[in-house]
């Protein structure tokens, strides 16, 4: 690896440059699982005395290299971005955000975060990468700690393994079971699970192999966490794309409820599903997609017994959830997928957890 | 004294708007560079005349100029021939002829002594973006003294102007052409 | 007249009257023979007319039979070109096989050139050349349509001509001439699609004086490359600098033009030396990049030797961007940032080894050096990027021409720094 992307990797693993001294980029992103969270609650504990919630489930970062930047394509369709809301533009830009976050390290300014980093044992050495001026202006050294850490998960293998089972069976090394296979059939038919519509198995253009996402963005209409302290206010809303985080893009309204399409490799590994963390396993998960508009009442039921559905989005915006995509438009109809492909289904996701082969 | 001035002045307007007109674009060398006569003064410029001869290019004739010169006979190969006279003698030929370049027409003349040996060759129109060079002296300069086709093949003894490939190669094919026909004509004075 | 002289006449026309009324048969009949007879008066003159003229004619042709080659072979060539649109062009299809890699072998029909031209008069007259790259051009195929040249020529005067619109620039020797049949090795050198972006078109004017001392120059003011394409990440800049950010014509901003001059000198017969130069402003003043005055030069000298059957060849090009440092801060350590310098030049020899009427064989080597991005401004300590490798690559081969215009040709190519690029060559050309 380059110098910046070893000195990325002593960033990523050091605490003490958080106001906390315990939190480091690697707190939220464990490397044993994909780089997802640890936390089996739904967001993420931070700020200076750990103890405050975040908003969203830290989203597992591997295979990001293949992002790009975020815009919206010819059909006014977003594409790309990072952070779950795509507001960060590189690798690099969305490294910057964690370091300032008042309820993640927690660092008030970069000055903040390079005097901490000037005291770090690996202080000399970023002097000899990046010059031994650099720490006389913060927002340059800032700069190359977010560079540092772009170029590791860029040139790190650990952070695109393609390792699976599912990547020895492309290469002939191994093969499905067939129960997997099945769960492969119901994975790409448009019929059934019709997952492949967001999460390709198919391999792109730029990667050796099917990244499982496309790096768009869809409007599934999660039900509401009420894990999340911010979710006490009734009329609180997380809305992704429009905000309240991301501000740039709220005036398209069309895109209020959305959020980026994660990959779906290593999900099997992860402790929370979605953006707000709603589900822990990954049977919950799959099963909203089928039962979501068949049975709202298993998604839906509030303290009250009263269905709701799509009640993490205000009254006015419910509409703009996807409801013609398959497998979540049987509303009035039979499931896309019964309890026996669902398990199937199941089984093909877990040929996408990296370190089946070495 | 009035009218000789008027005339002078007359030649000078004259002179200045040849002049002009030329840079504006006359006539005379646009595309086409010489015409047929002042090509024969360049190539035999002691012949007195050039008489019109009347070639008869018959099969075996033609087989034996395309087998001498190793090319093929074009379409419409039809070469003027005038025979070069000073005092009743002939001092050799002059022909012209057209080959394409690239994909438009070059005109050519060639002259030769009575022996058949090539004199020199003028460019009397070259149509094409491309390859002008063959109008530079340099290039044909190459061909006086060459004797028969044989003595004119392209890359060995006519050298090629990059850039200007296909024109020097045709129209050095023409020249081995025109180079077997005063062959023939020699042999039958 | 009297009243008498009235009854005389009356009654002889009465008379008369009654007389014709008598003869009106004859009479009638004789007018038939009459018109009879004039219609076939008429005719005979109608014959005589017809018989003159053909006989006008007759004598007409007679006095050109003496000069019979003079007439008919003016009516053979009168002018058969003069409207018609002549049509050139050629095609290249390559197999390339690299030497440590069977899986990444390749046909393509790499080119076609259709081109067409058409004379409007003696001094004007316009070319254009429409390539096809790879055969298949479609939403999931990577051919490529283009026109490489459309532009108008006209002679200004004796020697000098004008070209307006997109056209070939005058630099180096592959740049104009790339037909297949005109240059050894399947694929075209690395000098000159490295660093000079061949086949580099622009628009605008070009002017080119031939003087018949063998002396050729070339001046003109055309488009210029477009610092905004520079492609971030990518590979394609190591590939070729101005190759990444050419405009070809194609909805080219032309907020900076750029002017190129070019020298050739052929007044001894299989000998060429030239130079050319180009400059010009790539950073096209938009406000979007941190430099928009950015620019860059190009020069190069080549020299060419026909002797015997040696054919001997040198080229030589470096190019420097300028002021691209703000450009280079502003891409936040991007792994291809702008080159301050690229450079190549090769040495080849050829050697006809064998002729016999169209047929001949050429066997051929070329070194060539070649480093597309030397040394960078604007990057701060530590950003990570690749410095361009410093090809050189060794090439033999051999074209065996059926015809002049059709080739076939093969080659192996040594990369001597990187072992994983040697390949193996084979081509079929022609240009018609």
């Amino acid at each position: 690896m380059s110098a910046a992307a070893e000195l990325g990797q002593l960033i990523f693993k050091d605490p003490s440059l958080s106001a906390s001294g315990a939190m480091s980029c690697e707190t939220c992103h464990d490397p044993r699982i994909g780089h997802a969270s640890p936390f089996t609650t739904a967001v993420a504990l931070g700020g200076p005395g750990l103890n405050e919630q975040g908003l969203r489930t830290p989203p597992a970062i591997n295979y990001l290299k293949f992002n790009g930047a975020f815009k919206l394509d010819v059909d006014g369709a977003p594409m790309g971005g990072f952070f779950w809301d795509g507001r960060a533009n590189s690798l690099a830009e969305q490294a910057k955000g964690p370091f300032l976050g008042a309820v993640e390290m927690a660092n008030r300014t970069p000055a903040d975060v390079i005097a901490k980093l000037s005291a770090a044992t690996y202080a000399d050495r970023f002097k000899k990468v990046f010059g031994a001026n650099i720490f006389s202006d913060a927002e340059t050294a800032f700069e190359r700690v977010a560079y540092a850490l772009e170029r590791y998960q860029i040139e790190d293998k650990d952070f695109a393994p393609f390792t699976s089972k599912f990547d020895a069976v492309n290469q002939g090394k191994a093969s499905f079971t067939p129960e997997e296979l099945r769960g492969l059939a119901w994975f790409n038919r448009a019929d059934k699970g019709n997952c492949a519509a967001c999460h390709p198995s198919t391999k792109p253009d730029n990667a050796p192999a099917a990244l499982f996402t496309d790096f768009s963005y869809d409007n599934l209409g999660i039900p509401r966490n009420a894990e999340i302290s911010a979710n006490v206010d009734a009329n609180f809303f997380d809305k992704g794309l429009c905000g309240p985080v991301r501000t740039d893009v709220s005036a398209q309204v069309a895109l209020c409820g959305a959020f980026k399409v994660p990959s779906l490799r290593n999900v099997a590994q992860r402790q929370r599903f979605f953006h707000n963390g709603k589900f822990n396993t990954l049977q919950q998960a799959v099963e909203f997609y089928i039962t979501r508009d068949t049975s709202p009442s298993t998604w839906y039921t509030d303290a009250l017994g009263a269905v709701v559905p799509y009640n993490d989005l205000p009254l006015a915006e419910r509409s703009l959830v996807n409801v013609t995509e398959g497998p979540y438009n049987r509303r009035g109809q039979s499931p896309a997928l019964d309890a026996q492909e669902i398990r199937e289904l199941i089984a093909f996701l877990r040929t996408l957890s990296d370190g089946y082969m070495n | 004294m009035q009218n000789s001035n008027r005339r002078q002045a007359l030649q000078k307007i004259g002179v200045v708007g040849v002049c002009a007109s030329s840079y504006m674009g006359s006539v005379a060398w646009a595309g086409v560079f010489m015409d047929e006569t002042q090509a024969h003064a360049l190539l035999h410029p002691q012949a007195e005349a050039f008489q019109v001869l009347q070639v008869t290019l018959d099969e075996p004739t033609l087989t034996a100029i395309a087998r001498s010169s190793d090319t093929r006979i074009p379409r419409g190969f039809n070469p003027k021939c005038w025979r070069a006279v000073q005092g009743g003698k002939t001092l050799g030929w002059v022909m012209s002829d057209r080959v394409i370049g690239k994909y438009d027409l070059i005109d050519y003349a060639a002259g030769f002594d009575g022996d058949g040996t090539t004199r020199g060759i003028e460019i009397l129109a070259y149509r094409e973006s491309h390859g002008a060079e063959v109008r530079q002296t340099a290039w044909r300069k190459q061909f006086a003294g060459k004797k028969g086709p044989g003595a004119m093949r392209f890359a060995d003894d006519i050298r090629n102007i990059s850039g200007a490939t296909l024109s020097c190669q045709h129209v050095t094919e023409g020249m081995q052409r025109l180079g077997a026909l005063a062959l023939v004509l020699a042999g039958g004075r | 007249m009297t009243y008498k002289t009235t009854l005389v006449a009356a009654a002889v026309i009465l008379a008369c009257q009654v007389g014709y009324a008598q003869t009106a048969k004859e009479v009638a009949a004789e007018m038939r023979l009459m018109r009879e007879e004039l219609r076939q008066m008429r005719a005979e003159l109608e014959g005589l007319k017809l018989q003159k003229a053909q006989t006008a004619t007759a004598t007409a042709e007679a006095p050109a039979q003496s000069q019979l080659t003079r007439d008919s072979a003016d009516a053979a060539r009168a002018e058969p070109q003069a409207n018609a649109v002549n049509l050139f062009g050629y095609g290249e299809l390559n197999f390339t096989r690299p030497k440590n890699s069977r899986a990444d072998a390749v046909a393509t029909a790499r080119r076609a050139v259709l081109g067409f031209g058409y004379r409007f008069n003696d001094r004007t007259r316009f070319a254009a050349e429409l390539e096809v790259e790879n055969a298949v051009v479609s939403a999931g195929n990577k051919g490529e349509v283009a026109f490489e040249q459309l532009y108008v020529e006209h002679d200004v005067a004796e020697g000098l001509s004008a070209k307006m619109g997109l056209f070939l620039l005058p630099i180096g020797y592959m740049n104009e001439t790339h037909e297949p049949t005109r240059y050894y090795g399947v694929t075209r050198n690395l000098v000159e699609t490295a660093i000079i972006p061949s086949t580099w078109r622009e628009m605008g004017l070009g002017l080119r004086g031939l003087q018949d001392s063998g002396l050729r120059w070339d001046a003109g003011i055309v488009t210029s490359f477009d610092l905004t394409k520079w492609p971030t990440n990518s590979a394609d800049t190591q590939e070729s600098p101005l190759g990444a950010i050419h405009q070809e014509g194609q909805l080219a901003k032309a907020a900076s033009m750029a002017y190129y001059g070019a020298l050739n000198f052929d007044g001894i017969a299989g000998v060429n030396v030239g130079a050319s130069v180009f400059q010009g402003g790539i950073g096209q003043k938009q406000t979007t990049i941190a430099s928009p005055n950015a620019s860059v030069t190009l020069v190069e000298v080549h020299s060419k030797w026909q002797v015997g059957a040696w054919d001997l060849s040198a080229l030589a090009a470096q190019g420097q961007f300028h002021d691209v440092s703000a450009f280079n801060a502003s891409a936040l350590g991007v792994s291809n940032p702008v080159p301050d310098k690229f450079r190549g030049w090769y040495a080849q020899a050829a050697y006809r080894l064998w002729r016999s009427g169209d047929y001949s064989l050429v066997p051929f080597t070329r070194y060539e050096r070649v480093n597309t991005a030397m040394g960078y401004s604007g990057v701060f300590p530590g950003q990570v990027y690749s410095n361009a490798p410093d090809h050189r690559v060794l090439t033999a081969g051999a074209s065996y021409y059926l015809h002049p215009q059709v080739v076939l040709k093969m080659d192996v190519q040594k990369y001597q720094n990187n072992s994983a690029l040697d390949r193996f060559n084979m081509g079929v050309g022609f240009h018609y």
